[in-house]
């Protein structure tokens, strides 16, 4: 396999919370159009990683590149423009907006974004709605959501906000979907068809990077699988040489 | 007849004062019930309307030996329409673009704070701006004694009732206007915007909203409002005059309790909200008036308001924190009319 230029790359990025450095000069890359599973026992650091690539947390070091351009310190909102987007691990709905409402501020770009515009109203603004609108409809219907569309998000159950996450991810238009724990406490049978979606959209040019713990999951899913332990990755390769690592088996049960 | 008249004036004259607070209602429902702003501060935003909508509307006053003095546009160089003064109309307007530029000084450091942080700066900076900045420039504000002969737009002499029945209606139309303009605003995606700001600041950044940008709108656009009302509140006193006379925190809790009780989110709400809260207010200064209570009682029965709305709005929060009228589910629709541009 011919290396091209990864669509992801994060050079030596560190980020501290008082003493502990939760990342530690992590370097590693997502390639472009694979589902990339990122493993690594709790406090590994995956999760910062993920919030520092989305711009929620800039890093104190190192660098991040998405395609050709650096993205660290960048907003979060410029990154999702990008094309940059993560579902949380722990649903973070906007729970006094309808299910429906939920996806449809995800929408990049609304001409309806605006105090003026939503004054004076324009018609490309509702005409834009109209489009977003059928879009999230559709998106809903394939996380099995589109019955609660008008239902408040917080009335959901906990799997159906997993599901909201996602479909909320997607519907912002990403290249990468960065997917924290996506199928946790989501029930066997929606897991499959969820797993089958991403398959699906990355047949569809779409680039997944993926905390999971689920190992079933990471080892009939991923092309790649990278292992963190205490901030940094140690093994990467795949599935089935990652599992095999002895560097990743003592970092799980310990040394 | 005369007693007619009376009960005209009198009535009209409490549904404006309803009127200018539910416009502060409205206002602060675009912060706090839209962005989730808790905007501590506005009685400093209502009164820097009110002070700068006064100059507009009064000459200037030179400082005497009695009187610091004010400043003030000569009046002939507004044009008369129907013999009612242009003054009133720019008045209002400076009022609200006052405020709004206030708002957006105060807004640049103090947005990035998180809800009680940002409660207690903007109570900080809307005291700063009364009790520091207005109470003691002497020759530009009146001082500590603030300044009257403030006009309104219509003005009948003697015929109060007719003065105050007129002055209902524009300050009724005012609010109408305001009601539908926010109303449309708050159903539009720009409401659904700062909802998801107020809903989860991190995860609205996170899927793409600028929520610096959005929150400074919501406030800025909510303190023109505030500012618009103050105006308002100056020509209904005829006079602005500084804390502790006028523009107390006391009167910016009072519009967090008339949106609170009224139902942070729905602007229907928030004029019942101030509406219940004026009302017993009304309700408690004319009783003696009204039937024969005995005159130990009469004077108290005022301050027996703040105990029913101290019993009202624990009741509410206890039992229906939502309000009386909670928020409906603002799904965004197109509106009647669009412009097509």
């Amino acid at each position: 396999m011919t290396k091209a230029r990864p669509l992801l790359a994060t050079h030596a990025v560190t980020k501290t919370f008082g003493g502990v450095r939760a990342v530690d000069r992590c370097t590693l890359a997502v390639q472009s159009g694979t589902i990339t599973g990122l493993i690594g026992p709790n406090g590994a650091g995956k999760t910062t990683l993920f919030n520092m690539i989305i711009g929620l947390y800039a890093p104190e070091e190192g660098s991040i590149t998405f395609g050709v351009e650096r993205i660290d310190g960048l907003p979060a909102y410029e990154i999702v423009d990008r094309g940059v987007v993560k579902s949380f691990q722990i649903p973070r709905e906007f729970r006094r907006l309808t299910v429906l409402e939920n996806l449809l501020v995800a929408h990049p770009r609304h001409p309806g974004e605006n105090p003026i515009a939503a004054l004076f109203g324009r018609r490309r603004v509702w005409d834009h709605e109209e489009m977003i609108r059928k879009k999230g409809l559709d998106m809903l219907a394939l996380v099995e959501l589109d019955p609660l569309s008008d239902a408040y998000a917080s009335d959901l159950s906990g799997g159906q906000k997993k599901l909201l996450e996602l479909a909320r991810a997607l519907m912002t238009e990403p290249k990468l979907v960065l997917l924290d724990e996506p199928v946790a406490g989501v029930n066997p049978t929606l897991t499959k068809k969820l797993l089958s979606l991403l398959s699906d959209l990355r047949a569809n040019g779409k680039t997944f990077f993926m905390i999971e713990h689920d190992m079933d999951v990471v080892m009939t899913q991923c092309d790649r699988v990278i292992a963190m332990h205490q901030g940094r990755p140690i093994a990467e390769g795949s599935p089935v040489e990652v599992r095999r690592d002895e560097k990743v088996l003592e970092a799980y049960l310990g040394a | 007849m005369a007693e007619l008249t009376g009960v005209v004036a009198d009535v009209s004259r409490f549904l404006a004062y309803f009127a200018i607070w539910g416009i502060l209602a409205i206002a602060l429902n675009m912060q706090l019930g839209q962005a989730g702003l808790y905007n501590a501060g506005i009685v400093g935003f209502w009164g820097i309307g009110a002070y700068a909508a006064a100059m507009v509307v009064t000459d200037p006053v030179a400082a005497g030996i009695a009187t610091p003095g004010h400043w003030g546009i000569d009046q002939s160089v507004f044009p008369r329409i129907a013999g009612v003064s242009t003054s009133f109309a720019f008045g209002v307007v400076v009022a609200g673009i006052a405020a709004a530029v206030l708002a957006f000084f105060i807004a640049i450091p103090t947005l990035r704070l998180r809800a009680d942080y940002f409660a207690i700066a903007t109570l900080g900076l809307g005291e700063i701006t009364m009790r520091v900045f207005v109470k003691n420039l002497q020759g530009v504000t009146g001082g500590v004694y603030g300044f009257g002969g403030i006009p309104r737009p219509f003005e009948f002499g003697f015929e109060t009732y007719k003065t105050e029945l007129s002055y209902f209606g524009l300050v009724a139309v005012a609010l109408l206007v305001i009601f539908l303009a926010v109303e449309r605003m708050s159903r539009s995606p720009w409401g659904r915007a700062l909802r998801t700001v107020r809903e989860d600041e991190d995860a609205a950044q996170a899927f793409g909203k600028d929520t610096f940008f959005l929150k400074l709108q919501s406030f800025v656009f909510g303190a023109f409002l505030m500012g618009v009302s103050g105006a308002l509140f100056a020509f209904w006193l005829r006079g602005v005059f500084p804390p502790e006379n006028q523009f107390t925190p006391q009167d910016t809790f009072t519009v967090w309790v008339m949106v609170i009780i009224g139902g942070m989110g729905n602007n229907r709400g928030v004029l019942l909200g101030a509406w219940v809260f004026l009302f017993l207010e009304y309700v408690t200064v004319r009783l003696p008036s009204w039937i024969d209570i005995p005159q130990a009682f009469a004077i108290k029965i005022f301050y027996f308001r703040l105990i029913a709305i101290g019993v009202i709005l624990i009741l509410i929060i206890l039992f229906r924190p939502q309000g009386l009228l909670p928020e409906k589910k603002h799904v965004a629709k197109r509106p009647r009319w669009v412009l097509n541009w």
